[in-house]
């Protein structure tokens, strides 16, 4: 996984701070569950950009994922992991550090 | 194939953006609060018809009638998560979004459980000192009427939702009006506040249908909105 300079020198959460990823997060801290489509709606991401940087969110273990069939049509639920509220906590806080509470 | 599905995702996509970020986060707020309309609003009016059986029935002096308002407010809990997950999983198999609204933490449900806790002692307490009156009901509804529908209009001005703010003046009113009116009783106010709680139900689902329609007409090809399939 790769890390921006800027953020990490700046204490932000690399893997947060990136456009789509921190409306995903946003997204997913504001629910206790959220499916693809429901994502896909507040988000305005396309299928195969949600769908790529979900993996990566998951694969921090930032976001649980979780794969059914209903209806032998594929369904995924995610949920933002402990780690994840824990992450996003710490990214909100050090982004109001960085700038001075504006944000 | 969409080429945007092989859209590749780099760190190039961008750097964070708190604004946009905000916005699809209260839109989240907005869609998934209303995800719950349909569940409050048959739990509302099954309180309130429960609430008007109790009333049509009358007898406050019966065995059954402190047991039977237990089982009510008991059962709140249980019809709307019942509903709830049951709604859910239709809008699953019907192919529709589904969300549920994000739960309070353990610390908040156990703040909120001891502040009745100690609610219910100092109501127990002024009870048993100013004996037991024909309206000793009011001590119970008027404070706790008045302070959580006091803080349900701030979460509903806070969150910018007016069914919540609607249902906050309606709790504050509807508390303090007994002691206006003391030949009121407390079924009918159990009533007026399972209407409040309807109406805001009705509005959140009304808020979800309209989204809903909205994310089905640009399925249909009839907006330019790329919407889920």
């Amino acid at each position: 996984m790769t890390t921006p300079v800027d953020a990490t020198s700046n204490g932000l959460d690399g893997l947060i701070h990136e456009a789509a990823r921190l409306v995903i997060v946003s997204v997913l801290n504001e629910c206790e569950t959220a499916d693809f489509n429901f994502l896909l709606a507040t988000t305005d991401l396309t299928r195969g950009n949600l769908s790529a940087h979900m993996k990566r969110l998951v694969d921090a273990g930032y976001v649980q994922e979780r794969k059914e069939f209903l209806d032998r049509k594929p369904h995924t639920e995610y949920r933002l992991t402990r780690d994840g509220r824990r992450a996003f906590q710490a990214y909100k806080k050090a982004w109001r550090q960085l700038t001075g509470g504006a944000a | 194939m969409n080429a945007e599905l092989h859209h590749p995702v780099t760190e190039a996509d961008g750097p964070a953006d708190p604004t946009v970020a905000g916005a699809a986060m209260g839109r989240a707020v907005r869609v998934a609060d209303a995800a719950s309309g349909m569940a409050i609003l048959v739990t509302a009016a099954v309180i309130g018809l429960a609430g008007a059986l109790m009333y049509g029935l009358g007898e406050r002096e019966a065995p059954y009638y402190v047991s039977a308002w237990i089982a009510i407010f008991v059962g709140i809990g249980p019809v709307y998560w019942g509903l709830f997950f049951a709604l859910k999983r239709a809008r699953r198999g019907a192919g529709l979004p589904s969300v549920e609204p994000r739960r309070p933490s353990v610390a908040r449900v156990a703040l909120l459980g001891l502040a009745v806790a100690l609610y219910l002692a100092i109501f127990g307490a002024s009870v048993i000192l100013l004996r037991p009156r024909a309206s000793y009901w009011l001590f119970l509804i008027v404070p706790f009427g008045a302070l959580f529908g006091g803080l349900w209009l701030v979460r509903g001005c806070l969150a910018r939702e007016w069914e919540d703010g609607v249902v906050g003046l309606a709790i504050v009113a509807i508390s303090v009006l007994p002691l206006a009116y003391r030949a009121s009783a407390p079924e009918v106010w159990v009533v007026l506040a399972a209407a409040a709680f309807a109406v805001s139900g009705a509005a959140k689902h009304i808020r979800w249908r309209r989204w809903v329609r909205g994310l089905q007409r640009g399925r249909d090809g009839t907006t330019g909105q790329e919407v889920p399939s």
